[in-house]
């Protein structure tokens, strides 16, 4: 059974949208090392619509080296409405807890869901999130952007399994939450 | 010239208000030791009129045999800011209304460290007119949704300095930011 797990590059004041205007400066091999040893040990990818539409229209035309991972690594996109997708090795997935713990049964390995705080708030709150890994950035964004977590999310307790600071002053931290339901 | 630190309990959704949410956590000797040697370099104490107000009936009371900290909280000179408050009860507390010159200037005159905890409006304060020098959060591993954040919308962007991180066995970690990099 596979695992599912959602890594962020997040700042201090919890927001996740639009890092590229603020993760830059933080960008270094460490992090590299990081985000590199992630994408080596996936299985799959799980992402919303959104992203989807965004994805494939980026990297099926992108002439960037990493291009040809996104467009080869078997790709789940949670979505009602998406049929037939085009983006090489795609399945859309409805957006129910069963049809999503089919897709954990049926991969050996790691999926990683990225880029989509509410996905992600979705799948905690189902039980379905086995490990949350933050790169917390030592800045502070601030502004209307989208948090991980808003003030109208429910509790959830986590265990920290890992924290390491970079040299660059970010904070790596692994988390596994706790089951929301019992006998989960 | 003292730097000013701010010593919160905080969720990894960023909330800081209310910290019932820490009693699921015992509160490790490893982690009085840390508020131990950040007090032990404060030789003045900063509190927010209702931080103020929890605090005294809590500690007032207290001796070193019952909490190490008590002899730090009551016999170190508080400065309570508020505009409201005229008469404080606790010793060695005198009011100071809000103004960041007044505040330069206590900090320039204090020899030693000034200490915060909690007091969710003058953190945010402080922080906006650049008082604040290091900030010292313990980030508990849960979420909590509704509460007060450190950093609001409205908080300025900002990039901090990560001067230490420490994880505590319970999970809880204890991430020290410098603010105003070259000035502590």
């Amino acid at each position: 059974m596979g695992r599912i797990i959602s890594s962020f590059w997040i700042s201090l004041d919890g927001v996740v949208e639009e890092p590229e205007n603020w993760h830059m400066p933080y960008l270094d091999d460490e992090l590299v090392d990081i985000i590199s040893a992630g994408m080596k040990t996936n299985k799959a990818l799980l992402m919303g619509r959104q992203l989807y539409d965004e994805w494939s229209a980026h990297w099926t035309t992108s002439t960037d080296d990493i291009a040809e991972y996104f467009n080869m690594v078997p790709k789940y996109v949670i979505s009602s409405s998406l049929q037939d997708p085009t983006w090489n090795n795609t399945t859309a997935v409805p957006g129910d807890v069963e049809a999503v713990q089919k897709v954990k049964d049926g991969i050996d390995g790691d999926i990683q869901v990225t880029g989509c705080a509410t996905t992600v708030r979705w799948l905690l709150a189902h039980d379905l999130l086995d490990e949350l890994q933050l790169l917390v950035h030592p800045v502070v964004v601030g502004g209307k952007q989208q948090h991980l977590f808003e003030g109208d999310s429910p509790s959830h307790t986590l265990t920290l399994n890992d924290s390491r600071a970079l040299s660059s002053g970010v904070v790596h931290h692994i988390y596994r939450p706790h089951p929301v339901h019992s006998g989960a | 010239m003292g730097a000013l630190h701010a010593h919160e309990f905080i969720t990894f959704d960023g909330v800081i208000d209310d910290p019932a949410w820490t009693t699921g956590h015992e509160f490790l000797p490893a982690m009085q030791a840390a508020l131990d040697a950040l007090t032990d370099r404060c030789t003045a104490i900063m509190f927010g009129r209702r931080t103020y107000e929890m605090f005294e009936p809590a500690w007032s009371g207290r001796a070193a045999t019952d909490d190490p900290l008590a002899p730090f909280f009551n016999d170190t000179p508080k400065y309570v800011v508020s505009s409201t408050l005229t008469e404080p009860t606790w010793r060695n507390s005198t009011v100071l209304p809000y103004d960041s010159d007044k505040i330069r200037r206590l900090k320039e005159e204090t020899r030693g460290d000034l200490f915060t905890s909690a007091s969710g409006t003058l953190v945010r304060t402080l922080i906006a007119d650049g008082l604040l020098d290091d900030l010292h959060l313990f980030v508990y591993p849960l979420t909590v949704g509704a509460g007060s954040r450190l950093f609001p919308e409205t908080a300025s962007p900002q990039s901090m300095e990560l001067a230490g991180s420490t994880t505590f066995e319970n999970g809880v970690l204890y991430l020290h930011y410098r603010l105003t990099p070259g000035v502590a």
